[in-house]
């Protein structure tokens, strides 16, 4: 396993790093190349609209990824307030990223990514601070092919980007999956409640994101080969992900009480197919509660150590649609500052 | 591999049976983990007999207590086993006087002949015996804690199949497997020294009443065949999961980990207590009571919750 911190100051940057991360820990770099395309929306907010008037017009990198002996690439767009992702079987290094054999998004070939089935398929990481400042590098190659990002936006303000195979449950094909954190965009005044965020391979209805959720390559009961969305709002693929419920069992019922350790949980990734389908677990990675953690500690169990980072920012959130002032003013409870994900964390195995 | 499984002749053959197997099993007398008899008749046992058994744990270092003696009530047709686990022992106490103990736990049984399975190491023995068309199921002894053993020095459960000294037949909705446990048949040993009701579901004998982590008056509860809530985010709900559940795509079940959780609703504190040593939770997709499902080499029971054979309704104890 590795792990790196590497400064950076836009999505551009954290998309050309990663790439040479991926290169010197065992995975294939197809391509890392600068590409100039303007069918993206790559502005905060607004993300349920055509994206018209957020239009990107300038430089973006252009990566796509594959582990050596496992199926499937993952292609990433890095803008600079914007990092887009898609999954698919195929590669074809003289098209888009968006525009890939046999894949996850749902491209209907008009040049670009406006419409909702599109958007709803496009994988998004929103970064809502400009420049940013880092991103932390996990990856390896065993027990499955993975690579990981926790990118800091500003100091304790975070988002994330996971991208492996899984370890499946008995034999499935597929096997791929890439995912990001999201804070519902498209319900903007929700993002102080925790519940309305997403963090990778978490299944949450009401994270209200239709933006930012990623896939995984699966299969069904007749064995037929189909994608999955982390999430069940999606025209063509099969729900899964790992129950958002259990993970609040789980976020409640640790630390310990009674002797105050931090336990953490393996994410069980489902596929709804016929009845719900447990498919697998993703490598070196675990949702964690913060209450003893800040962002960027360090745990150590047995010879492990983990490190970890909040879904977003570890802080209470006002758990309301507005900010009240003192004088009885209010303002959207959308900001930056206002995204609050509580003690829900994530940890990365680092050494 | 210590475990067996034969027929009893009644119930007081059975009760007979689980002394016999915790005391002379050769696999646990080999690796030192056989059950020593503290209290009671050496000899064959008879109704109104009463045992008390220690443990050794895995190494010969723990004392885990507990006491069983049978039940009869002809009028009633009922013929039960009843146990009860003590942190505390006293050579100069009755079985049922011991100090530290547990509320009762009883098995549904009857006094005719009976399939049983009994699976034991020197920390917990679990049972599972079949009467009539029900399956009767107990948990007894030490569960694995998250914690170690001077922070949690007496992680034991006591977990039977009723509320109390009733019919086989009784379709109490309290009336439930360990693996969802209804009110009044589980027990947990906190680390306060105190037994705490667990339970999966409300006091309630006709409706199916559940408990969610949430609130009640029980120290906590198990997962996943319950939760803590089901108010903050939205997934399927552990109803939802536990019923539609399946098998894995290459036709393979997946297993999962029985936890004690506790919970500050009606317990003391929230924490993870411990996992169910040997015993998980199984889709009843496609499944039945007394299949084999072999994981990683090692054979596991399907057993199902009492009278009932729901989806969400089977479990397996590792014969090991």
């Amino acid at each position: 396993m590795a792990y790196q911190n590497v400064p950076v100051t836009d999505g551009y940057q954290v998309v050309q790093q990663l790439a040479n991360f991926a290169a010197a820990n065992g995975w294939t770099v197809h391509r890392n190349t600068v590409d100039n395309d303007d069918e993206v929306d790559d502005a905060p907010g607004d993300y349920d609209s055509t994206g018209i008037t957020n239009r990107w017009d300038g430089d973006y990198r252009l990566v796509t990824v594959s582990a050596p002996g496992f199926s499937g690439y993952v292609s990433l767009a890095g803008y600079q307030n914007s990092i887009y992702m898609n999954g698919h079987r195929g590669y074809d290094g003289s098209k888009k990223w968006f525009d890939q054999p046999d894949q996850y998004l749902l491209y209907d070939g008009d040049g670009n990514t406006y419409d909702a089935a599109e958007r709803y398929t496009r994988v998004k990481v929103e970064l809502r601070v400009n420049p940013i400042q880092s991103v932390h590098f996990f990856g390896g190659m065993t027990p499955t092919p993975y690579l990981y990002a926790a990118i800091e936006m500003e100091p304790g303000f975070y988002r994330h980007m996971a991208i492996g195979h899984f370890q499946k449950f008995g034999t499935a094909l597929g096997g791929l999956f890439w995912d990001v954190s999201s804070a519902s965009p498209d319900y903007r005044r929700y993002v102080s409640y925790y519940e309305h965020h997403r963090v990778p391979f978490l299944y949450n209805s009401s994270s209200n994101v239709r933006t930012g959720k990623g896939g995984f390559d699966c299969q069904d009961t007749t064995g037929v080969k189909r994608f999955a969305a982390f999430g069940s709002y999606n025209e063509s693929h099969l729900p899964g992900g790992h129950w958002s419920k259990e993970v609040r069992s789980f976020a409640v019922a640790t630390p310990i009480a009674f002797n105050s350790r931090t336990a953490l949980l393996t994410p069980l990734v489902w596929v709804s197919s016929e009845g719900y389908r447990p498919f697998g677990t993703p490598p070196n990675f675990r949702y964690v509660n913060l209450t003893y953690f800040e962002a960027g500690d360090e745990m150590t169990i047995g010879g492990d150590v983990w490190k970890v980072f909040p879904w977003a920012r570890r802080k209470a959130g006002v758990r309301s649609a507005r900010v009240y002032f003192p004088d009885g003013s209010y303002r959207n409870a959308d900001q930056p500052e206002d995204e609050a994900t509580e003690m829900y964390g994530i940890a990365y195995l680092k050494d | 591999m210590a475990w067996e499984t034969g027929t009893a002749t009644n119930h007081v053959d059975l009760f007979n049976k689980i002394r016999n197997f915790l005391t002379t099993n050769t696999d646990l007398v080999a690796d030192g983990q056989n059950w020593t008899q503290e209290l009671g008749p050496t000899g064959t046992l008879v109704h109104e007999d009463q045992i008390t058994l220690r443990g050794p744990g895995l190494t010969g270092t723990d004392n885990i207590y507990f006491g069983m003696r049978t039940l009869e009530n002809p009028g009633a047709d009922t013929y039960n086993l009843q146990f009860w686990g003590h942190a505390g022992f006293s050579a100069t106490l009755p079985s049922r006087e011991q100090p530290l103990t547990s509320p009762d736990a009883y098995v549904l049984t009857w006094n005719q002949p009976m399939t049983y399975w009994i699976v034991g190491n020197g920390r917990r023995w679990m049972l599972a015996v079949k009467v009539a068309t029900v399956y009767s199921t107990a948990y007894c002894g030490f569960f694995l804690p998250y914690g170690t053993p001077s922070e949690y020095p007496f992680p034991m459960t006591v977990a039977g199949i009723a509320l109390n000294n009733t019919r086989w037949s009784s379709e109490d909705q309290r009336n439930r497997f360990f693996a969802s446990p209804g009110y009044n048949t589980f027990w947990t040993y906190y680390p306060d020294n105190i037994w705490r009701r667990i339970t999966n579901y409300d006091n309630d004998p006709n409706n199916y009443d559940t408990s969610d982590g949430d609130h009640g008056d029980a120290g906590g509860y198990v997962f996943p065949t319950r939760g803590y809530d089901n108010d903050a985010f939205s997934s399927p709900t552990d109803e939802d999961v536990t019923n539609n559940a399946d098998k894995c795509f290459d036709g393979s079940y997946l297993m999962r980990d029985l936890t004690i959780m506790s919970s500050a609703a009606g317990g003391p504190y929230h924490a993870m207590m411990g996992v169910m040593d040997g015993a998980y939770w199984v889709p009843g997709r496609e499944n039945s009571s007394e299949n084999i499902i072999t994981k990683d080499g090692v054979d596991h029971l399907v057993v199902q919750n009492l009278f009932r054979n729901g989806f969400r309704d089977y479990m397996t104890l590792r014969l090991q």
